[in-house]
């Protein structure tokens, strides 16, 4: 019996590749803090919010930090851990900012708020489980900083390419 | 950009800068190199508080004579105090926050303010 | 209105209550009891800790002068009545102690003795501050030795008291800074302070923690130089540590400390220092003297006895003597890590 794919399903695929591609180099980058990324990854997400809906884009985030992770060679570890909960406090926010303001914003704000929420994620992770020392915080306003830059970047290059609004709530 | 990006954008300044207030705030963490101070203490009320940079020599009255603090070259010490063991001289010159002399006898304290960067919450000896 | 305008106050709010004073560690210094205590409170709020360094140093002076064994005073007063062997009324700041002196006694064999006053004076460690004088000689303390001073000879019956023996002189020292912190903390506890330690000339108690880490504590190496180990503590601890570096005069080119043994009448000289952990102040104060004295020869015996499981004693060469459970929680930070042996508390 063959399985057989929708097109979304292709769409899907594609886009995680790409993800994950992006998901690898980035595990490649020096960072303060081991295993808190920027969050390049999420310009894919983002990209597939704004062309097939929020739904889709949990898909993707999800396949990218699983397959990434076993890429790299760091599933289960506290990199893991740590990418996982920027994916989904990313999505979080991204779901919430589209149910809450969908017509309103654009890929660039998108992108920012995916950033942010990627990064903080990250970092009550980290300081909570991680590494719960005081001089952690002293980071903090460096690593959002590194995250609104990173967001507003991909932000601009993504709306560049999707200048649409996200499709309606899911 | 839409408003809503605008919006979006605004705040993720705000929280950004907030957290470099909130983090990095309180200048007295005594990692700058503004004017440190020292404070004497006289049997538990503040004596005096001496900023480091100016020369001084100060005389601390207590119940076993007087205290001789002096402050020269950014540092403090305890240049003369009754007691018979020294104690207080022996701590030498006071330059970093959280170092300090004492005198037992006279109910002295000599401390460089602001919040040391120790590495220990407390010393055990 | 729309979902964006409604749910704007709301994140507003949230954001401004992020902005609050943080929690943090801070820390006053004060004299008191004789010695310089430091107050560390995790907290945000700063008049609390300014408020509770006064009310512990105010409570800190009047322990310091109710037991004060040599000057006027409540503990001065119940030495004289005992000297004359008539029955008279405990004075209650006074009794608690004693009864817990009689038990240290009993529990240490005698190794620790708070009613050999008579043999610390006779030393000159009696004052806060001390004249040169030569050691007093083998006779003298021969013969206060044979007067056999000791807790048991102190009758309490409810209230009232009364001494077997006229030569039993007491000298809470060991002892009374560990029950006094205890009581202190006790005070920071009734304020609603529930993350602090209390540092009283280098012995401390810690309850709670700062935040989501434990308390780092140092332990000064013997010679002065250095922290010769670290330590976490959590929940409610007491670190007492007993030197021959902290009371002691030099003379002629000899050190004589204040930690005397009561069989010899003369400082120990089978240990440089002592560290004990424990839950209670008083016996943690009081152990670390008690198995200074014993030395390595009778450490693993005195520690069952007297319940510590958590001791480590720095031995005149540099060796440590420590129980396993001392061994979990100590970190050598100087290298090279001293040699360590493990000694099982048993009797």
């Amino acid at each position: 019996m063959l399985l057989s794919t929708t097109r979304e399903d292709h769409l899907i695929a594609w886009l995680a590749a790409l993800a994950i591609a992006i998901h690898v180099l980035e595990a490649a980058l020096p960072s303060p803090i081991p295993g808190v990324k920027p969050g390049l990854a999420n310009v894919i997400t983002v990209l597939a919010l704004l062309l097939y809906g929020w739904r889709v884009a949990v898909w993707v985030s999800l396949l990218r930090v699983l397959a990434g992770s076993l890429l790299v060679g760091s599933f289960l570890s506290p990199t893991f851990l740590l990418s996982l909960t920027g994916a989904l406090a990313s999505l979080a926010a991204l779901g919430l900012a589209t149910a809450v303001a969908g017509r309103h914003l654009s890929a660039l704000g998108l992108c920012v708020l995916a950033a942010l929420a990627h990064m903080l994620g990250q970092f009550l992770v980290a300081y909570t489980l991680i590494i719960p020392h005081p001089a952690l915080l002293k980071l903090l306003p460096v690593l959002l900083t590194a995250a609104l830059l990173f967001g507003l970047a991909s932000g601009t290059i993504a709306r560049m390419m999707y200048p649409q609004r996200p499709p309606a709530a899911p | 950009m839409t408003r809503g990006d605008g919006l979006v954008v605004i705040c993720a300044c705000l929280l950004v800068g907030l957290s470099y207030v909130q983090f990095w705030g309180a200048p007295d963490d005594g990692t700058t190199t503004a004017t440190r101070e020292v404070r004497i203490l006289s049997g538990g009320t503040e004596f005096a508080r001496l900023p480091l940079d100016r020369d001084a020599l100060v005389e601390v009255p207590g119940p076993a004579g007087i205290t001789r603090v002096e402050i020269a070259d950014g540092a403090a010490r305890c240049a003369a105090s009754p007691g018979s063991q020294g104690i207080c001289q022996r701590a030498g010159w006071l330059r970093e926050a959280g170092d300090m002399a004492v005198s037992l006898p006279n109910r002295v304290l000599i401390e460089v303010l602001g919040e040391a960067e120790r590495s220990f919450d407390s010393v055990n000896y | 209105m729309s979902t964006w305008q409604r749910l704007m106050p709301a994140v507003l709010i949230l954001l401004l209550a992020a902005c609050g004073p943080r929690p943090e560690v801070h820390t006053e210094r004060l004299l008191a009891f004789g010695t310089v205590v430091e107050l560390s409170i995790y907290t945000h709020d700063r008049e609390l800790v300014r408020e509770a360094a006064r009310v512990v140093g105010e409570d800190l002076d009047y322990m310091h002068r109710a037991w004060h064994a040599w000057e006027p005073g409540p503990l001065g007063r119940t030495n004289q009545l005992l000297a004359t062997g008539a029955e008279f009324s405990a004075n209650p700041s006074v009794l608690p102690l004693i009864l817990e002196g009689q038990r240290l006694e009993a529990d240490s064999d005698g190794l620790f003795n708070p009613a050999l006053g008579a043999l610390f004076a006779l030393w000159g460690f009696h004052g806060d501050e001390r004249e040169e004088h030569a050691p007093p000689d083998e006779a003298e303390i021969r013969a206060l030795l044979e007067t056999r001073p000791s807790m048991a000879d102190i009758r309490v019956d409810g209230i009232r008291m009364r001494s077997d023996n006229p030569a039993v002189r007491l000298d809470l020292g060991g002892f009374a800074k560990g029950y006094g912190v205890d009581r202190a903390v006790e005070r920071l506890r009734e304020l609603g302070i529930e993350h602090a330690i209390l540092n009283a000339g280098g012995d401390l108690r810690a309850i709670g923690r700062p935040g989501n880490r434990p308390w780092r504590i140092g332990i000064r190496h013997p010679d002065g130089e250095g922290v010769l180990a670290s330590l976490e503590l959590a929940g409610d601890e007491s670190v007492y540590t007993s030197g021959d570096y902290e009371r002691h005069f030099i003379y002629a080119g000899e050190r004589f400390h204040h930690i005397l043994d009561p069989r010899t009448g003369r400082p120990a000289r089978e240990a440089r220092s002592v560290t004990v952990i424990h839950r209670d102040g008083a016996r943690a104060d009081a152990a670390a003297t008690a198995l200074f004295v014993a030395g390595p020869a009778r450490f693993a015996e005195i520690a069952a006895r007297l319940g510590i499981e958590q001791a480590m004693l720095v031995d005149p060469q540099g060796a440590v003597l420590m129980t396993p459970a001392m061994a979990e929680r100590i970190r050598f930070e100087q290298q090279p890590a001293p040699p360590v042996i493990l000694v099982e508390p048993a009797r």
